[in-house]
């Protein structure tokens, strides 16, 4: 004859607990559909926040970030960005002149010459305490310079993102 | 307890640093696009034809191998002098030793860039369905009568081209 299983309360209420559990995470197959949505429709790029800030803007050629010396890049090692989103929010009531310049450096990170290669330019018209927003598509830059002018200070929010592509598997 | 998961058909093991969770295989081969740097140079463009940007007049030395990830070229030039330089973008295919598959070059890409001294330019070398070439020469030659100084920066960009996105998608590849 078959001797009984004996078991003591504390083995009873782990065998209660623990088995469905182990269960479930060992003997039944793992969910497809999850994987099915990976494979199938992975994101084609992602958009990566650079930098974010104010600055008081006025009429000598401050970049987003404040910085009105010329020969200073608002954004470095961007050269695996495809695309840069800038969004703005103006204070004052003076429209902003914009200019959006680039320039490739050498590998030691100096610029293989002076000044920049203007991207796009233009001004911003809307009314105080307004967001603007523009897309930068000239992309795989080294540097850039976001450059302002405003006839009157006011403060410019800023919020520049920089889109990284993916590679198909 | 710890945490179990079938490893294979028949084992059952414990998480560990040693055997973590499998992860899907499509996530672990995603990779970003890698923008990156090929060449920097600083030469002087005379009226020799077979001049490339790194100086070199061997009219079957490439400038640029090893390109085949790359779908487009982004060249950034600053002009130095104030003079034109003519450039012709030449391309070839190599077998699995490295070797070309024949004598010549193929062209995707010439024209003038013009300016005045000191400015800067940037020429996108792409072809329809992205180039994806093995080797390169990019040959450049004054447009006028003076010398022009000049230097350059070439970025390979890798990129899923837009125009096969639909392709790939149905094919469960993009």
């Amino acid at each position: 004859m078959q001797e009984p299983i004996r078991l003591t309360r504390r083995e009873l209420l782990r065998c209660i607990l623990a088995t469905p559990l182990s269960a479930v995470l060992t003997g039944l197959p793992a969910p497809r559909a999850h994987a099915q949505i990976d494979e199938f429709s992975p994101p084609d790029w992602e958009w990566l926040v650079l930098w974010e800030g104010r600055a008081l803007i006025d009429n000598t050629g401050r970049d987003i970030k404040g910085n009105n010396a010329n020969a200073f890049a608002t954004i470095r090692h961007a050269v695996n960005y495809s695309q840069l989103l800038w969004t703005g929010y103006k204070m004052g009531r003076a429209n902003v002149e914009f200019q959006v310049y680039a320039r490739s450096v050498d590998f030691s990170d100096a610029p293989i010459g002076p000044g920049w290669f203007q991207i796009t330019g233009g001004t911003i018209y809307t009314p105080p305490q307004r967001w603007f927003r523009l897309l930068i598509l000239d992309g795989h830059w080294d540097e850039y310079r976001i450059e302002l002018h405003s006839p009157s200070p006011q403060l410019v929010h800023s919020r520049l993102l920089a889109r990284r592509d993916y590679l198909p598997k | 307890m710890p945490i179990r998961f079938l490893k294979n058909a028949s084992e059952i093991a414990d998480v560990s640093w040693e055997s973590p969770l499998p992860v899907s295989e499509a996530s672990k081969e995603r990779r970003l696009v890698q923008a990156e740097r090929l060449l920097v140079s600083d030469t002087t463009v005379d009226n020799n034809a077979n001049r490339d940007i790194l100086g070199n007049t061997v009219a079957d030395q490439p400038t640029l191998s090893n390109c085949l990830q790359y779908h487009t070229l982004l060249w950034t030039l600053f002009k130095i002098g104030a003079d034109s330089i003519n450039y012709e973008v030449l391309a070839r295919a190599v077998d699995f030793s490295g070797a070309p598959l024949d004598a010549g070059w193929r062209q995707v890409a010439t024209g003038t860039i013009t300016g005045a001294a000191n400015t800067w330019h940037r020429i996108a070398i792409t072809e329809t369905n992205g180039l994806y070439y093995d080797q390169y020469r990019i040959r450049v030659q004054r447009g006028g009568t003076a010398d022009v100084a000049q230097r350059s920066v070439i970025v390979g960009v890798r990129r899923c081209a837009r125009q096969w996105a639909s392709v790939w998608w149905w094919r469960g590849g993009c």
